[in-house]
């Protein structure tokens, strides 16, 4: 691994094409520029200030774009992302696993359609070194009945399914993004996500996320990314208690989960 | 009971599981918590809990016991893993009604000790109830000690999602220690499935009845397997109940028939859909329960039990179809078909005359309840004359 990252290092600072930027900030790229990762969207500028954002392959089963539209450009840059999506068939080519594989002849329950309209606000500021802030807003818009339930799975999968399960899912963030040369940059971050109701018991509807991760350039305009997010939620975990007469109580707790994040991202 | 192997039909199912769970299993490595919880231990305390009122009882020269399967308080609600439905997931509301009828039917017999199988207290499938501490505040009992036998944060298998389940043991009297006792697992299942399947634990528990100390034993052996590991549970269990020093009753879900059964195959809660699944009925091998029968002083005896179906359907315990649906075989409405449940104690110690009996149907002990609305077990009862 170290040997690894010591190439592409060197193979960063050797292709010294241009500095590499800022991402997943309020900029958008000059028209036909575009960037995708494994896990990272696809982003295709279709003209100067607006992008096209999917992931490609999620977008094979489940439909979804976004339009990242510039706003304001500038020393405080604006951007405005407009996306929407159809979560159905991502969600019912899980069935058997993460969803019931209900019989239409025995229940006829099913996992119901739904819209997944977004929108919401980045800006950011500063040159080398830039800091973001962004808040996002997607809704799940039933079309029929409905009959799965929030998965009370891990953090990521649950924030996913959020607005098609239960209706919403709302996101406040801030990051930064600082470069340590031309060719590596240090990323950190932190966000509350909200989802709407869940089925009693109740539970808490809030996610606490923070990451921080390295960013690589590797040839002209790529890179290779690494790093860890942290999520606290409420994964309706319990833990026991015991008093001072060897008696035992359950309590609820908040679940702490470090997922790796790692990435290619190829760009032009 | 969940999780299929190689040679199973829908090896589809299982390909996209293992790769599911892979991830799975790899992602939350950094984590704070485990992923599953595969029961590493031999030997080890068990927690116990008391209700939040506690009620005095009696003191008394005798214990009335109950072994009962409560079926995670999913009432006749068909899971999907029964064939006769296709639910993975109760509402809080389903979950709470089912329970206030578990709940009535123990306030109405009033025993002084439960031995409770498939106890659920924070899965996904039951609304995350904890039906331990629920039992313990709806009823007369005190003490509780849970004996976890599953704990995995997410099943990935058609939703089921988080488990957390076990055996119980409730009681009116002090609970002053209780262990579980870690039986044998399967070795039919692959891998990675065993990893997320049920373990098998013996909950044992020390009671204080006054001046005596006694000990409980609840028990719920294996269902499905192919490879032999109920026998050796069995056999475990036995052995267990040979070198008990203290005074005990053991009971639960054994998963076998008593030895001389008249129907041992075509049971009418079968359903042919289940044939070549994991949730097909293995042959059963009545003859493991002799031992115990031998040994032993069980609540319903052999002699009760009879040689003939008409004498020994009255002692029933099992049925997975519900009264509301008919079996495929005889067109009837499901009722109990099978004995699966018991009750034993030392040889040399007694029940009281009169006082043993399967909790079929309203009637029964004069209970009003009516015990095929409330799980797929029938409670067995009795009144042990305390040594």
């Amino acid at each position: 691994m170290i040997r690894l990252v010591g190439v592409l290092l060197l193979a960063g600072s050797s292709a010294l094409a241009q500095p590499l930027p800022a991402r997943d900030t309020a900029d958008v790229g000059a028209r036909n520029s575009w960037s995708v990762g494994v896990f990272n969207p696809l982003r295709w500028s279709i003209r100067d200030g607006v992008e096209l954002e999917a992931q490609p392959l999620v977008a094979l089963v489940s439909p979804h774009v976004s339009v990242r539209v510039a706003h304001l450009s500038g020393r405080w840059r604006v951007a405005g992302e407009y996306g929407l999506g159809v979560p159905t068939f991502g969600m019912r080519l899980l069935g058997d696993l993460l969803f019931p594989s209900w019989d239409p002849e025995t229940s006829g329950d099913r996992i119901g359609w739904a819209l997944v309209p977004s929108v919401g606000a980045v800006v950011s500021t500063g040159e080398r070194g830039v800091f973001t802030a962004r808040a996002q807003l997607a809704i799940g818009i039933p079309l029929g009945r409905n009959d799965a339930n929030p998965l009370d799975a891990y953090a990521p999968v649950d924030l996913a399914f959020a607005p098609a399960l239960t209706g919403l899912r709302a996101r406040i963030g801030a990051q930064y993004d600082h470069p340590l040369t031309e060719r590596l940059r240090l990323r950190g971050g932190a966000d509350v996500w909200a989802t709407g109701a869940n089925p009693a018991p109740a539970r808490s509807p809030l996610f606490l996320s923070a990451w921080a991760g390295l960013d690589v350039g590797v040839g002209a305009s790529s890179r290779f990314t690494a790093g860890l997010r942290w999520f606290n939620s409420d994964q309706r975990r319990t833990r026991l208690v015991q008093d001072a007469e060897g008696f035992s109580t359950r309590q609820r707790v908040r679940s702490n989960d470090v997922f790796p994040t790692l990435d290619f991202i190829w760009a032009g | 009971m969940l999780w299929r192997n190689k040679q199973n039909p829908e090896a589809r199912v299982f390909r996209r599981g293992s790769f599911v769970l892979f991830l799975l299993c790899l992602l939350p490595g950094l984590g704070c918590e485990p992923f599953v919880d595969t029961l590493d231990f031999e030997r080890r305390d068990a927690p116990i809990f008391r209700a939040r009122e506690l009620q005095q009882p009696a003191p008394t020269s005798e214990l009335k016991v109950m072994a009962w399967n409560l079926k995670f308080g999913a009432g006749r609600v068909d899971f999907f893993f029964d064939f006769w439905g296709d639910r993975v997931q109760m509402s809080l509301d389903e979950v709470e009604a089912n329970m206030e009828g578990i709940y009535q039917l123990i306030r109405e017999y009033d025993p002084d000790v439960v031995l409770a199988s498939e106890v659920d207290v924070n899965s996904r499938r039951s609304a995350f109830v904890d039906m331990v501490q629920g039992l313990l505040d709806n009823t007369g009992l005190n003490y509780g000690s849970y004996h976890q036998t599953w704990n995995v944060r997410y099943a990935p298998y058609n939703g089921i999602g988080g488990l957390d389940m076990g055996n119980a043991i409730l009681s009116k009297y002090p609970i002053v220690k209780a262990e579980d006792i870690r039986q044998q697992d399967r070795t039919d299942l692959n891998p990675v499935y065993e990893l997320l399947y049920l373990h098998r634990v013996v909950g044992r528990a020390e009671i204080e009845v006054g001046a005596r100390r006694v000990a409980a034993f609840v028990v719920h052996t294996e269902a499905y397997d192919q490879d032999g590991t109920k026998s050796r549970q069995l056999d475990q269990v036995h052995r267990l109940m040979k070198e008990e020093t203290l005074p005990f009753v053991c009971g639960g879900d054994f998963n076998e028939l008593p030895p001389g059964s008249v129907r041992v195959v075509d049971f009418p809660d079968e359903r042919a859909s289940s044939k070549g699944t994991d949730f097909e009925q293995p042959p059963y091998s009545p003859e493991d329960m002799r031992p115990f029968f031998d040994d032993f002083n069980p609540a319903i005896t052999l002699e009760m039990y009879g040689e003939t179906e008409e004498t020994q359907q009255r002692y029933y315990t099992h049925s997975i179809l519900g009264p509301h649906m008919t079996g495929e075989m005889d067109g009837l409405p499901g009722f109990w078909n099978r004995t699966l449940d018991y009750l034993f104690i030392r040889p040399d110690q007694e029940w009281k005359a009169g006082s043993t009996d399967v909790l079929q149907s309203p009637g029964r002990l004069d209970i009003t309840s009516d015990p095929m609305l409330l799980s797929d077990h029938a409670p067995v009862v009795g009144t042990w004359v305390l040594p």
